[in-house]
């Protein structure tokens, strides 16, 4: 397979992490077990291009064929599911003489070919069967000669086409030409639109949620399957949906053969469902994160009750029943190990009612963690993986 | 993960290149690629790996072995594998302390262990 797309330093704080990756990088690594011929197509700069080369050939793949860009670009997360910041800033690059003109397109032909696009440069896809990731800016891949051709599109990417998934399908498609069109959702799983007929691609749970990059390897898994082994259209986005949370959970390259992933449950990404965020909310740190999870909620289409709507901010609310409240949760979160009694008694009340219970504890050191030892809490030492388990548990138990 | 062994022909040290150095003294956080699955479920947080480098005609490749020689996986994509690569021919030496491990994924911290 040729894998398409950009080469970039990616950051993370919380899990700490650092990589030379972006999309294309991650996918010809995820392949470089299930189809060691993978060739990566990409653009990196010249401080890395030795890291890059040497990156592809540790792990069996080809030489990558490099175009250089002039400067180094970062793309830094302060958790996996937060927006990253791009470093230069887009407004910042310089021109640069060592990176073509837009203008210049850079044509790719083979069997199968998984395109994402490049920041540099117009792609021009000629392939016996072709996957594209499409953005905002999709008009920067071009159909060649292409036998058929699949698109992707994320949630992320386009978050007004999620309130009608069928419209999106139904204008996208036909402009493209395209066979197939799969909508993923933020929560995992999507949508596979083939012809006429529509289909649902379950979610499936992970014990840890490293976002970053998962849609990567959801299309690198996809090219694969029904790329290269002309795999059924449903059975492949399956097969990659899986391989999708496979990473998520464990960061693990390359993904392996399909034989060998784990025993994964399935759950329903577009299940409804509503969080009780359990916080102590007094202190600016304490709000911060109290407003980063509610973010984090809402960019998942998720309800939420928090500390703010109990008057646990200072702010009092009056006849607020906590009890009556948890009735029409799924489940609660509990951030800051729930260091205040609002919160333990929060906690009380949703074991009294079978909610499931996901602590954010980042320290496993600390004392309070041996607060929720023994009461079927689940412990999540990360920011991310604790709004996920939360999420998937709601999900799992509807509101009532 | 394929390709490079150890190799009797590996270069010598230079010995006009000093061991020591800032630029050889990395310190990061990483996870593991192509993890061997037998190797990394007997990994524990807290044991020590030693970070080894191994040619294959042209291509050398930078790995966390285990005590008895058993590669557990590679360090590869990160910016500065090459000044990695760079260092330990030049003389320095890295081990990497585990700090996650299960079958399917090890992440180690490695830090320079000579100069």
């Amino acid at each position: 397979m040729i894998v398409v797309g950009g080469t970039y330093i990616e950051e993370c704080d919380w899990p700490e992490w650092t990589r030379l990756m972006g999309p294309g990088v991650r996918a010809a690594l995820a392949l470089s077990e299930v189809s060691p011929q993978t060739e990566l197509y990409s653009y990196a700069n010249d401080a890395v291009i030795e890291d890059l080369r040497r990156t592809m050939l540790t792990n069996g793949l080809a030489t990558p064929q490099v175009r250089t860009r002039g400067e180094k670009v970062a793309y830094s997360y302060k958790h996996p599911l937060s927006y990253p910041r791009r470093t230069p800033k887009l407004e910042e690059t310089p021109d640069d003489s060592a990176a073509p003109q837009l203008s210049e397109s850079w044509s790719v032909k083979g069997d199968t070919v998984l395109a994402f696009r490049l920041q540099e440069t117009k792609i021009v896809v000629s392939a016996k069967r072709a996957v594209f990731e499409l953005s905002q800016q999709d008009e920067e891949i071009e159909r060649g000669d292409i036998g058929k051709l699949a698109l992707i599109a994320a949630e992320n990417d386009f978050p007004q086409a999620a309130a009608n998934v069928q419209d999106f399908a139904a204008q996208t498609m036909p402009a493209h030409n395209a066979n197939l069109l799969i909508f993923r959702w933020q929560s995992g799983g999507g949508i596979l639109f083939d012809g006429e007929m529509e289909h649902s691609i379950p979610a499936y749970v992970a014990n840890e949620w490293f976002k970053i990059g998962t849609g990567n390897i959801f299309c690198a898994m996809f090219a694969h399957y029904w790329g290269e082994q002309n795999m059924d259209a449903m059975a492949a986005a399956d097969l990659a949906s899986r391989c999708s949370a496979y990473y998520a959970g464990s960061r693990a390259l390359p993904i392996p053969v399909s034989q060998n992933l784990p025993d994964m449950e399935k759950f329903d990404p577009t299940a409804d469902c509503k969080i009780f965020i359990a916080s102590p909310c007094i202190s600016m740190a304490q709000q911060w994160l109290v407003d980063e999870a509610i973010r984090t909620f809402e960019m998942l289409r998720i309800q939420t009750v928090t500390p703010y709507d109990l008057g646990l901010d200072g702010v009092s609310r009056k006849n607020v029943d906590v009890g009556r409240v948890l009735d029409g949760c799924s489940a609660v979160l509990v951030l800051a190990e729930g260091a205040d009694l609002p919160s333990v008694l929060a906690v009380g009340l949703a074991l009294v009612r079978k909610l499931p219970i996901v602590v954010l504890a980042e320290e496993s050191r600390e004392p309070r963690v041996s607060l929720w030892q023994g009461t079927d809490c689940e412990i999540a030492r990360d920011f991310a993986s604790a709004v996920y388990r939360a999420m998937v548990a709601g999900k799992r138990r509807p509101a009532g | 993960m394929s390709g490079p062994k150890p190799d009797k022909n590996s270069p010598a040290r230079d010995p006009r290149r000093p061991v020591g150095g800032g630029d050889c003294d990395q310190r990061f956080r990483i996870d593991l690629m192509g993890v061997r699955s037998a190797q990394a479920a007997r990994l524990r947080p807290g044991d020590l790996l030693q970070v080894v480098l191994l040619y294959d005609g042209d291509l050398r490749a930078v790995v966390c072995q285990t005590d008895r020689a058993e590669t557990v996986g590679a360090l590869s994509a990160f910016p500065g594998l090459s000044q990695l690569i760079e260092c330990m021919e030049g003389g320095a030496t890295y081990s990497a302390i585990v700090e996650r491990s299960s079958p399917q994924a090890c992440g180690v911290f490695v830090s320079r262990s000579n100069g």
